[in-house]
């Protein structure tokens, strides 16, 4: 199965793989051949359609395989342009991203100020859509368009795949709709969904919903979180509120199991998304901690974000800080949880926890 | 569409409609097949395409799709001189 990363957890290696892997293409004519098809299909229902997202999947599959005949073990990185906004970021360096822009003539302008790069509330807010409808529009409209006209040059244009950035952004989106697809299960595709994906008229989206039987998945953290002084014992929701307990059931692993998103008010820090309720945070109301579905306004954002900080009590271990309440820390205190502050032993120890593998 | 014409940043921008002249023209015109508008700013003619939703979008500016052809080259040309002045920026900082 291959793992698709944000670049910036790329190791070395992988990031030379990749970049090797994009000369061994162009060299070939391939990425010509990619953006001219992209150029020729445009407004051919790629675009502005409940296709958009399963053709731009299909897209990203056969180009990654085109990848791996230089490389067998590459794949696609991607680029959250929610999070990574700035010319300067590693992304564009001249050993990474960057040196295509002159050798591959690709005019890029990097940070118009006509558009706004999509920010992490549009981004969260976008994954709590109810339908699949509702959802790919404001995909497209409100968070895919705006990268490619802040990149600029050929990214801007109709021939978009020229520039190997596009295969990172559509990286991107592709996770987002699979983050989505995993907490709305039950949800239907909607129009089209056994009709021909435009170019590939034996491909529809039937065949590209599950991204696992493309033989990929994404790197999307999930995490669970063990009490540094009760090792048995972990962070959970139950009825929707904050608790520490041991976990056996599967629906306790579940309820134990966290997304580690951004921090929807500081992309810097961290939100705990759950993995069985869409679109539902670990956030403090009144000091205790609850699990609510994202409401969108500013307090909600303050106060489901924490900074991860070393452990108070160990700093191997750690400690999520409150943003709004910087002296207050996420703590148990008789098996609840709770956002407090103190510096007793007592406290420091409730408030260090283990970062394990996902219980779920 | 009706032809239009403006200046915006000192720039000529044209919608024009292809005048009809033959009679299959005229029942074609009549059936609402009429002939595509042509776009030209400062006389240059901008390929562009109409996506499924009805917006249009240039070939050289894909990601701003617009309901109205005018507006779309005006937001154009913003894009153009704001790319412009960036680039103008970066090179007078000394980057590449």
């Amino acid at each position: 199965m291959g793992l698709r990363k944000n670049y910036r957890d790329l190791t070395a290696s992988e990031k030379t793989r990749f970049v090797e892997a994009l000369h061994h293409v162009k060299f070939w004519g391939v990425v010509q051949r990619f953006a001219d098809e992209h150029g020729s299909h445009f407004d051919h229902g790629i675009h502005r359609s409940s296709h958009f997202l399963p053709w731009h999947r299909e897209f990203l599959f056969r180009f990654e395989l085109e990848l791996k005949k230089k490389h067998p073990e590459v794949t696609i990185p991607y680029w959250n342009s929610s999070i990574d906004q700035s010319p300067a970021d590693p992304l564009w360096s001249s050993t990474f991203i960057g040196q295509f822009d002159s050798g591959w003539s690709l005019r890029r302008v990097l940070g118009s100020t006509v558009v706004s790069l999509p920010s992490p509330s549009t981004v969260e807010a976008n994954q709590a859509r109810a339908t699949y409808d509702t959802f790919w529009r404001e995909l497209e409209s409100r968070i895919h368009d705006s990268p490619h006209t802040w990149v600029g040059g050929v990214m801007a244009t109709t021939l978009s795949p020229g520039d190997p950035v596009f295969y990172m952004h559509h990286c991107w989106i592709d996770q987002l709709w699979a983050r989505w697809q995993l907490s709305h299960p039950n949800v239907p595709f909607g129009t089209g969904l056994n009709d021909p994906l435009m170019g590939w008229p034996d491909r529809t989206p039937a065949h590209v919903l599950d991204h696992y039987a493309l033989g990929y998945t994404y790197d999307t953290p999930l995490a669970s979180f063990r009490s540094a002084n009760y090792p048995a014992r972990y962070l959970r929701h139950r009825n929707f509120l904050g608790e520490l307990t041991e976990v056996s059931s599967e629906g306790d692993r579940r309820d134990a199991t966290f997304r580690v998103v951004p921090g929807l008010a500081d992309p810097g820090a961290v939100s705990l998304a759950a993995t069985n309720f869409s679109n539902h945070y670990l956030r403090h109301q009144g000091f205790r901690l609850k699990l609510q579905p994202f409401s969108g306004d500013d307090l909600f954002k303050a106060d489901a974000t924490f900074r991860r900080v070393a452990g108070l009590s160990d700093s191997t271990k750690t400690s999520f800080q409150s943003v709004n309440h910087p002296t207050h820390y996420l703590r148990h205190r008789g098996f609840s949880l709770y956002l407090d502050t103190g510096s007793d032993s007592l406290f420091r120890s409730d408030a260090t926890f283990q970062r394990t593998n996902s219980l779920w | 569409m009706k032809p239009e014409r403006q200046t915006y940043r000192d720039h000529r921008i044209e919608v024009r409609v292809p005048e009809v002249t033959s009679e299959r023209e005229r029942a074609a015109d009549s059936a609402e097949e009429q002939p595509k508008p042509d776009l030209l700013i400062d006389d240059t003619p901008i390929p562009y395409g109409q996506l499924p939703d009805g917006s249009y979008y240039l070939q050289d500016y894909a990601y701003d799709s617009r309901r109205d052809l005018m507006d779309l080259a005006r937001g154009y040309l913003d894009h153009r001189a704001d790319a412009a002045e960036i680039l103008a920026d970066r090179k007078r900082r000394g980057g590449g």
